[in-house]
């Protein structure tokens, strides 16, 4: 069954569906909330939250929007609720991370260290430029996708990915691991 | 030839397939002289291609299976809120939201008695805190939590025996096209339904301008120099039309 007609399911009512559904987008729910927040405990209650929203609006979904854009962008408000009224500290270590095993140990621990330090940096940006780099490097979202969910302009997309990723490289290099 | 910042922006955008031919022409073109940027772009490569890791993490238990299926105390929580939202009679909460902000939305509670689970919206008041406005600034987004206490000191909000934040009445901003902002030449022109309420003071040429919607009201627009480098903030007052300058 494809997500169009689950969704559909799910608004009629079916449970079945509608967990189903719920189960399909929560890991991008996931992955949103958990470089936004910084850690995995605010990530997952940001998740649940944005899943329970997710729930409980459906019925105010529109096909004429992509379904991601759609929960993303409950998702990003959410997670910028949070964040803002959380003032949390960044409190991740490698261990956090549960990255997909790779053959490669080395590789995988130097992934981690890179993406652990990386996790710091984009946790910092300011909160567009944080938003839009998760949407382009979590979700491959396009430009216009971003802009969608965003309600931004196509320009303003384009800019803030440059500023978030000249920014990540000065503080990166800055860093010195690379 | 365009200059290193064009090829900067140039070279970010031909990361993510967006440059049109000529843009890559000139790109190419560029590149051809500038060692510096020649740098940047390999850098730059370097980090996108490591951004991209970023999406190999895992959910290592299912939050929907908790939720839904497998927890039963959020259907006793439900319960208890369902209890506790039922001391407010709709017609106190409208008052209120009319006394406060003039919006009330019905807080849902959705029961199904067939099913083993159940759920409840928690209906949360956005005023001050909406994230539809894309709060960035502390400034702003410190005075979204001052109206935040004040909601919650006059009794709009309360807390729930696991700490969180329920709002006797919803507000939601599902319209975030407030306004029609667009630059024109050195200024910023507002309309809205077609008509222009406010323009802003033309400002020095070279600059650019982003802008963000705090609240209906509202408005913040920040001045970037060709590096962008932030030249200059101001906040626009659509009530008093006017603006003033703030600080960085």
């Amino acid at each position: 069954m494809n997500q169009q007609d689950m969704i559909q399911l799910a608004k009629a009512g079916d449970k079945e569906a509608l967990l189903n559904l719920l189960k399909d987008v929560e890991i991008s729910i996931y992955k949103t909330a958990f470089y936004y927040m910084g850690n995995e405990h605010d990530a997952k209650d940001a998740t649940q939250e944005a899943l329970i929203k997710v729930y409980t609006k459906l019925d105010t979904y529109q096909e004429k929007a992509k379904f991601s854009t759609w929960v993303q962008r409950i998702t990003t408000n959410v997670c910028m609720d949070k964040f803002r009224s959380s003032k949390n500290e960044l409190s991740i270590d490698a261990t956090e991370l549960n990255i997909v095993e790779k053959s490669n140990i080395e590789k995988q621990i130097e992934d981690k260290i890179v993406i652990e330090e990386l996790v710091v940096l984009i946790k910092k940006l300011p909160e567009k430029l944080k938003t839009v780099m998760i949407l382009r490097y979590l979700h491959d979202f396009s430009y216009q996708e971003i802009a969608d969910t965003l309600d931004l302009p196509i320009n303003t997309v384009k800019s803030h990915i440059f500023r978030g990723r000249d920014q990540l490289l000065k503080e990166f290099q800055q860093g010195g691991v690379h | 030839m365009i200059s290193c910042h064009e090829a900067k922006q140039y070279i970010s955008q031909k990361l993510d397939g967006e440059l049109t031919e000529l843009e890559n022409k000139l790109l190419e073109e560029h590149l051809s002289l500038c060692t510096e940027c020649n740098a940047y772009e390999k850098n730059l490569l370097d980090l996108h291609n490591n951004l991209f890791k970023l999406k190999n993490i895992e959910l290592t238990e299912s939050i929907v299976d908790k939720l839904f299926i497998e927890n039963n105390e959020l259907k006793k929580k439900s319960e208890n809120k369902k209890r506790l939202m039922d001391k407010f009679k709709p017609w106190q909460g409208l008052v209120a939201a009319a006394i406060l902000i003039g919006i009330a939305i019905p807080t849902y509670n959705y029961v199904n008695k067939d099913q083993i689970y159940s759920l409840e919206q928690e209906a949360r008041n956005y005023a001050g805190e909406s994230s539809e406005y894309y709060l960035f600034d502390t400034e702003v987004a410190d005075s979204a939590d001052a109206e935040n206490q004040q909601a919650k000191d006059d009794g709009t909000k309360e807390n729930t025996s696991n700490g969180n934040e329920i709002g006797i009445m919803g507000i939601e901003a599902t319209n975030m096209n407030l306004y029609n902002i667009e630059q024109v030449e050195n200024q910023l022109i507002i309309s809205q339904e077609e008509s222009i309420i406010y323009k802003t003071t033309e400002w020095e040429q070279g600059l650019n301008a982003q802008w963000e919607i705090i609240n209906e009201n509202e408005i913040i627009y920040s001045l970037f120099d060709k590096d962008n480098n932030l030249v200059e903030k101001y906040k626009i007052n659509l009530l008093e039309k006017k603006e003033e300058k703030i600080n960085n």
